[in-house]
């Protein structure tokens, strides 16, 4: 079975753990997250903390000298962790907006 | 330039960034923000039917919860097993998962969310189709 995995998501930069850069058995990363406003259909607008991880090293750098609330797209793929099986993007390609 | 961009700022007008652009009216002024709503998510696997209770509800409605089990083929060699958590709002979407079989191959297509209450991410569904294997 063909397996497809893509998602792309544009938001602001809103960066987690204090830009620390983790690790795990698929190597270091970093994580941050998407902020993305919809407005919704009862008038209220909808605020989504999309979850990141940016293991290449240059989409590591990229992410960390950039500010806080610098709008950009992501493209990837979603994964669930292997250790908690929270679900976050796997970063493939990312530029500012 | 197209009417529709008058006002934006020209940066903005010059590289129009997808997404929904609001207006904001003020007397004798208006604005314009941009937002950024690109939001798609295309994923295919087998439907797994996660245990305990399949229909909750939050602020946004009623609910099915189920996963999408997927095997990819890892760059060392391995296979890596990813469960990615679904939430089908639509009831004709609910009755269709509920009509299928566990391990029943399917494509499916929606909207990354972050749950309100626990910050927990899922996919909206939005479509949903059965694959057939080769």
């Amino acid at each position: 079975m063909l397996t497809e995995n893509i998602v792309t998501v544009a938001g602001t930069l809103h960066h987690v753990q204090g830009d620390k850069v983790l690790e795990n058995r698929l190597g270091k990363y970093v994580s941050f997250a998407v902020r993305q406003e919809t407005p919704w259909s009862d008038g209220s607008t909808r605020r989504d903390f999309l979850l990141m991880r940016a293991y290449h090293p240059e989409l590591r750098e990229w992410v960390l000298s950039r500010e806080e609330g610098t709008p950009l797209r992501v493209e990837g793929d979603v994964r669930s962790s292997l250790g908690s099986g929270e679900m976050y993007v796997h970063v493939r390609k990312i530029e500012e907006i | 330039m197209p009417p529709f961009f008058r006002g934006l700022p020209y940066t903005l007008a010059e590289r129009p960034v997808r997404g929904i652009y609001v207006l904001h009216t003020k007397p004798g002024k208006r604005s314009w923000t941009v937002a950024m709503v690109e939001n798609l998510v295309k994923i295919s696997g087998k439907l797994h039917f996660v245990e305990g209770e399949s229909f909750q509800e939050s602020r946004v409605g009623k609910y099915l919860v189920f996963s999408v089990k997927q095997e990819t083929p890892w760059e060392d060699g391995s296979i890596r097993r990813d469960f990615l958590l679904m939430r089908a709002f639509d009831p004709a979407i609910q009755r269709w998962v509920l009509a299928r079989q566990e391990d029943t191959p399917v494509r499916i297509e929606g909207k990354l969310r972050s749950s309100s209450g626990s910050g927990k991410m899922y996919i909206s569904v939005e479509t949903i189709e059965e694959v057939k294997e080769n």
